[in-house]
């Protein structure tokens, strides 16, 4: 029994985990299930030579993340990350052509996302930075995995090889049987999840680790109290360069969106506290926007980045409480355009946020009138 | 017994006692009475601080009295000047323990407080032989003398305490050194002290100290001999005196008057400034804080400067060949010289050693034999000496100035400037002793170089100005920089490239994944 689970183990980690992490050719077999976690987090599996490379790759993510990162454990103490890691496997399991077929397929679907579902929830949610860094460190890869799909034609048909390479028989006497081998590289996160549970499932990966959901945000993203954790200014930092990378056009909608729903959530689901650092790192992202680009490329960026201004211009207009003093978007404003040049673009820009009817310009008078009546109800106290 | 005295009373039963000028009843002395006799250093601790008790130390008192039943207590007599000092004096001891009476020969009333603002008077007074007799609210007791107690030498017999370190703002600035301290330095330590503070031109000045004798055995030890040398100094650095401080065989002390100090670092249980004239005028008193005692000198010190008693080294000095006198003839006519025919005395120019410095050591001189362990200083020097130091490497020496001075490295041979282009060796002068101005234009100098005499060598030798550069400059040795590629990719690994394994057709036949682990199961990340 224990070497059988040995070999698996040396096998998850060796040609998944080290792969996933470090890059190369990750295999997907079958779903790992609660006797193989129990061996993997357990003291007495042998430890496997992959380990070192992982802990090479999570060391130089981390360094990439913060100037100073916090120690990380080794993988195989750190029980969290691995079964984050088991539960990544398994959602690429139940995308595996061969799983999905068969007689049994449906019910085993349905128990493979159950039990990957029931551990997911297992996983203590990152309370820290630290445990933020150490979970995006496994994960930081995720959205990069492609699959190669390949289709054959030959003379009596076709043939669609999902993540495989096809059988030698297929490709044999190719000008005989005029076979014909086209092959296409696909983003696994993208294009290889296809049932809903799979993306329910993939987003739950996600959010358990705050840093990559925020990283990739897509359609369905949301501010989870998970987000907490990313309080410290370096990892705003990483995740604000990572945003930029992509391009404020494919990331303003979803942000939106998310704060949109924040908005309208009970305090259970996105407690205030979250809400407010969500609103204050969409802020903070304009204002990184103005000082990477200046105003030109805010210009440039005015037609995608329209609905994140405008709700930016929300969260900074003049607020009704006159004792709080000047709203916070002329109070920075003013600060930042009188301190220097490099500045100054950044401190107009804000002042220009700041003036009345701003945010009805870049929304529309209706939508900024609900936004505005949402932001009131929720931020009590107002945004500070 | 008592009773309290109303305003305007005039007439009291207690001798000696009188209504001052607020009716207050006040007699000639105050009595403070103390269950023993540390209550009493503590009441002098809190009292010595804010009461100068130069004025009072003539007419104070401090006896060991015991009462008829032989219990022992402390009787302290100040003279009452005025109910204003008695009050500060009644409420110090009250802080400490003690209770406060007055009177002025034998009878002692409670003096006043709370209950009855204006003091008290007793309807009966003691009759009994004693020396004392002192009426409290409760009782009155009588008190016969045991001994008196010398003031001053409760003084001298305390220890120093050590200070406290005082808890200071982040952007406050440090405390200034004493002006002035005095060093008590053992005699076998003086001479490098003083070589010490010679080198560095401190203003100092030293006298040898003999102690007064602790005991008849220390003296019969021969101890008290000339065993302390006495140093003076002035406009020390902190530094300095926190190296003084650190050499085992010298102790810093802190004058607080003319003659009497207390251990730098520590405090005497008294406001010793308030007890001036304890201290005897003909003597030095120095407490110490590491032996805890008071070193009291014999006599007072005569200071002579450090500078009359450096090293001179007459011997070396003189011209070979000189006539020890000119021959005058008993007769003779004047006889003219033409000056033109004497050019100079044709004196050797000579470097000997000097008993005074008195600039800065700004360069050095190293030799190549040395450059091994200069350049493992270098690795050890901060970027901020590296900056500050100057160097030109020449084949027989390294010479490296620097205007703060060269401290940081001690190699080679020491220079210091006697003017800005001339640099003799440290602790040299030149004889005859012509001015650095004469000398350089004597051997032709050069404002753009920098001329250096060594002891022992033929002539100076100079180095042009412009040859010196930064010591962060000479310190690298040659290194090629190679050009890096330019890369807009981050240096991570590249992304997974999935791959799904044949797993048959009967993947899942048997296959059981069992419940997953509870939610606390997790344990934490990092």
């Amino acid at each position: 029994m224990s070497t059988a689970l040995q070999r698996r183990y040396q096998a998850f980690v060796g040609e998944f985990a080290a792969p996933l992490v470090c890059g190369g050719e990750m295999r997907v077999g079958r779903p790992l299930g609660e006797r193989e976690l129990r061996w993997f987090t357990s003291g007495t599996r042998a430890d496997d030579p992959a380990i070192a490379a992982i802990i090479d790759a999570r060391d130089a993510v981390a360094r990439e993340m913060l100037v100073r990162p916090p120690a990380l454990l080794p993988l195989e103490n750190d029980v969290p990350a691995l079964q984050l890691l088991v539960a990544a496997h398994n959602l690429m399991a139940l995308t595996h052509p061969s799983l999905r077929a068969g007689l049994v397929a449906r019910r085993a679907h349905t128990r493979i996302a159950a039990f990957t579902r029931g551990l997911l929830a297992g996983i203590p949610a990152a309370a820290t930075p630290r445990d933020a860094v150490a979970l995006h460190t496994v994960l930081w890869n995720l959205p990069r995995a492609r699959r190669t799909d390949r289709t054959v034609r030959y003379w009596a048909g076709t043939r669609h090889y999902v993540g495989q390479a096809p059988p030698a028989r297929m490709v044999r006497w190719p000008r005989l049987r005029r076979v014909q081998v086209e092959e296409a590289q696909r983003t696994w996160m993208a294009e290889g999840l296809q049932a809903d549970d799979e993306r329910v499932l993939l987003r739950d990966l996600l959010q358990r680790s705050p840093v990559t959901d925020l990283c990739h945000v897509r359609d369905g993203f949301r501010a989870t109290p998970a987000l907490a954790a990313l309080a410290a200014p370096g990892l705003c930092r990483y995740v604000t360069d990572r945003l930029l990378e992509r391009g404020l056009a494919g990331v303003a909608v979803p942000l939106c969106a998310a704060f949109d729903t924040a908005l309208g959530e009970a305090d259970a689901a996105c407690p205030l506290p979250v809400l407010r650092w969500y609103a204050a790192f969409l802020v903070n992202l304009m204002i990184t926007v103005v000082f990477a680009g200046g105003p030109p490329a805010l210009g440039a960026l005015i037609d995608p980045a329209r609905p994140l201004l405008g709700r930016v211009a929300l969260l900074v207009e003049r607020e009704e409480r006159p004792e709080l003093g000047p709203p916070l978007g002329v109070r920075a404003g003013t600060l930042l355009a009188d301190r220097d040049a490099r500045t100054a673009d950044v401190g107009r820009a804000l002042l220009s946020l700041a003036q009345p009817g701003a945010p009805e310009t870049l929304l529309g008078a209706a939508e900024a009138e609900r936004l505005r009546l949402a932001i009131r109800r929720r931020f009590a106290a107002g945004v500070s | 017994m008592l009773e309290r005295v109303a305003l305007g009373q005039s007439r009291f039963n207690v001798p000696g006692i009188a209504a001052d000028p607020r009716g207050v009843a006040l007699g000639q002395l105050a009595a403070l009475l103390f269950p023993s006799i540390d209550r009493v250093v503590a009441f002098f601790r809190a009292f010595s601080s804010d009461n100068p008790l130069g004025d009072v130390l003539a007419a104070l008192h401090v006896f060991q009295v015991e009462t008829p039943l032989r219990t022992r207590e402390i009787i302290v007599l100040l003279p009452a000047q005025g109910s204003h000092f008695v009050d500060q004096g009644s409420r110090t001891a009250r802080l400490v323990g003690g209770t406060t009476f007055t009177g002025s020969g034998k009878h002692f009333v409670l003096y006043r407080d709370d209950r009855s603002p204006l003091g008290y008077d007793s309807s009966e007074l003691e009759r009994a032989e004693c020396d004392f007799a002192l009426y409290g609210r409760d009782f009155s007791q009588t008190y016969r003398k045991v001994q008196e107690l010398d003031f001053g030498a409760l003084v001298k017999r305390l220890a120093p305490i050590a200070e406290r370190p005082r808890p200071r703002e982040p952007d406050e600035p440090p405390e200034p050194p004493p002006p002035a301290v005095w060093l008590a330095v053992r005699a076998g330590l003086a001479a490098p002290v003083r070589a010490y503070v010679w080198r560095h031109g401190l203003h100092a000045s030293m006298a040898a100290v003999s102690r007064v004798a602790d005991s008849a055995f220390t003296e019969a030890r021969g101890e008290a001999a000339l065993d302390l040398m006495l140093f003076r100094i002035q406009g020390a650095s902190e530094r300095v005196l926190r190296l003084f401080a650190s050499l085992p065989g010298v102790q810093v002390f802190v004058p607080l008057g003319a003659n009497f100090g207390v251990q730098r670092g520590f405090r005497h249980p008294f406001t010793l400034e308030n007890c001036a004239s304890v201290f005897a005028a003909d003597r030095l008193h120095l407490f110490s804080g590491e032996e805890k005692r008071l070193i009291e000198t014999a006599a007072l010190p005569t200071f002579v400067a450090v500078e009359q008693m450096g090293p001179i080294g007459l011997d070396t000095v003189g011209v070979a060949g000189a006539p020890a006198a000119f021959p005058v003839p008993a007769r003779a006519e004047p006889r003219r010289i033409d000056v033109q025919t004497l050019g100079s005395f044709g004196l050797t120019l000579r470097l000997l050693p000097a008993a005074t410095s008195g600039v800065a050591v700004t360069a050095t001189v190293v030799p190549p034999a040395q450059w091994t362990w200069l350049k493992k200083l270098v690795y050890a020097l901060p970027s901020s000496q590296l900056a500050a130091f100057r160097v030109a490497l020449t084949p027989e020496a390294a010479v490296m100035l620097n205007p703060q001075g060269v401290d940081s490295i001690p190699l080679g041979t020491f220079m210091e400037a006697v003017s800005p282009r001339l640099y003799l060796p440290r602790g040299w002068r030149f004889f005859p002793a012509v001015a650095p101005e004469v000398l350089f234009t004597h051997i032709g100098g050069r404002e753009e170089n920098l001329y250096f005499f060594l002891p022992g060598a033929a002539a100076p030798f100079f180095i042009p100005a412009e040859g010196f550069v930064t010591l962060e400059r000479r310190a690298l040795a040659a290194l090629q920089a190679e050009g890096a590629e330019l890369s807009t990719e981050l240096t991570l690994p590249g992304p997974p490239e999935l791959v799904n394994e044949d797993v048959g057709a009967f993947a899942l036949w048997r296959h059981r994944l069992g419940v997953p682990p509870a939610g606390d199961g997790g344990g934490t990340t990092a």
